[in-house]
């Protein structure tokens, strides 16, 4: 278990690798499947949402706006796309987290909610500004039904661990 | 309960949508316009890259000690068709060799320094692979400091797989001919039939077939399945002859004026992990 205090200090430079980090279990999983399917991790994401239990959100916010535009420098070349979805995407959360109660099942939901708004927002932006064209029959079946599939197993998997290291068992119980 | 003023909420909202669109149309333009970057981006893009090779530097060398375990295991069927082709090779190599000796002093004579074929290689390893799917972008390791250019073409081991897109001084980004993008710069071709070439430009790929599709093709040519498919050097960019693949299909397009030609390319175009970077001679871009 990492104290709330330094969880704040590698909040940053733990998301910074974990995006880079995604991008190849992207790479792997898209060449595995000879890129018929494309699953995007979104290990960051995860993170993120389990940080924003404990970590404040101007804080949060601050930081997933460096992040996007280094995100959007580094693979696209163009800023503004990933700078707008980090940003909202913590508002989202602290705003579920105030509104809804945190569960297991409410979480699992928010992933859901949070990696399909991630998608849909990301080619929307991309294709108003004339980035990219797509073709409607491969982003459902292809690329958004595999990338939830993918991020639902994640979610299973890697909760409790993550939970567990990430903040730890509540404070009370611990009786500090 | 917090009080809640719409104006102010809405006039924000509205900053905030100027700002992004403003910052999204000058980087959008300014990456199709110019692919050097500004010191600033290119430092970024280069640290990142840097932090990027420590990261994977375990799993390149963890399909690294797979890759020669598998290339151990193969070695002895290999070698065994190999001998069978090497009886025929060295004659074809001598025969190479005669005529590169003969064009060059031809190419002597005629005082042609550089032809549409002639180009320098610059071989870079893949970093990473931009996660966002729509894009269709490789992240490498060479950069200006090593001789890239903007818009040069970017082969794989088997055949043309893009163009560089953006120059940092020790990274770069290429484009994949899969990618969709409507401002990127199109590949001419020359598909060589039987009875000669005809000409066209790369413009499409289909996801679907992962095929890739020409247009604009010029009239005449009776151009068959199978056919060969290689850059024609016209366009200023790229050299002549460098391989893209073969024709799979010929059709109309939709007004039924012109024909599309369907490529099945000779590269695949997901896991890269070497590319070289063809630097033409002849007659650079400016």
């Amino acid at each position: 278990m990492i104290r709330r205090t330094t969880l704040k200090y590698i909040t940053p430079g733990l998301l910074f690798l974990l995006f880079l980090l995604d991008a190849h279990v992207t790479r792997i999983i898209a060449s595995l499947t000879d890129n018929v399917y494309v699953a995007n991790a979104h290990l960051a994401l995860l993170v993120l949402m389990i940080i924003s239990r404990v970590v404040n959100e101007r804080f949060l916010l601050g930081t997933s706006l460096v992040l996007g535009i280094l995100y959007d420098l580094y693979y696209i070349g163009v800023i503004g796309i990933y700078a707008v979805i980090f940003p909202l995407l913590v508002m989202l959360l602290y705003f579920f987290k105030k509104t809804i109660q945190q569960n297991i099942l409410t979480l699992f939901f928010t992933v859901v909610i949070s990696v399909t708004l991630f998608e849909l927002i990301s080619l929307l932006l991309q294709s108003v500004f004339g980035l990219t064209g797509v073709s409607s029959d491969f982003f459902v079946p292809r690329y958004l039904g595999p990338t939830l599939l993918l991020n639902i197993l994640t979610f299973v998997i890697l909760i409790f661990p993550l939970e567990k290291v990430l903040i730890g068992p509540p404070e009370e119980e611990l009786g500090i | 309960m917090r009080k809640f003023n719409p104006n102010k909420n809405i006039i924000i909202i509205l900053i905030v949508v100027i700002i992004v669109v403003a910052t999204v149309s000058i980087t959008a333009a300014n990456r199709a316009k110019d692919s050097d970057t500004n010191i600033v981006q290119s430092a970024v893009n280069d640290t990142i890259s840097v932090v990027d090779k420590v990261i994977t530097a375990p799993g390149r060398w963890l399909s690294g000690g797979v890759q020669s375990v598998s290339n151990l295991i193969n070695t002895y069927d290999e070698n065994q068709k190999l001998k069978s082709e090497v009886d025929q090779y060295d004659e074809v190599k001598q025969q190479t060799k005669n005529q590169a000796q003969e064009i060059e002093s031809l190419k002597d004579e005629l005082e042609l320094n550089q032809t549409l074929t002639s180009y320098e290689k610059v071989t870079a390893n893949v970093i990473t692979r931009s996660p966002d799917t729509w894009q269709d972008m490789l992240i490498v390791d060479k950069g200006s400091s090593d001789g890239v250019e903007g818009n040069m073409a970017v082969m794989s081991q088997k055949g043309l797989i893009g163009r560089v897109m953006e120059v940092n001084a020790h990274s770069s980004k290429v484009q994949l001919l899969t990618s969709d993008n409507k401002s990127s710069n199109h590949f001419p071709v020359k598909i060589s039939s039987a009875k000669g070439n005809s000409f066209g430009v790369l413009n499409k790929y289909d996801v679907k077939e992962q095929q890739l599709i020409a247009s604009e093709i010029t009239e005449g040519q009776d151009i068959k399945e199978g056919d060969v498919v290689q850059t024609s050097g016209l366009g200023g960019n790229s050299p002549a002859d460098l391989a893209i693949g073969t024709v799979v299909k010929v059709k109309p397009d939709s007004n039924g004026l012109n024909q599309e030609v369907y490529i099945k390319p000779y590269a695949q175009m997901y896991d890269i992990s070497v590319v070289t970077i063809i630097q033409r001679m002849a007659g650079a871009t400016e």
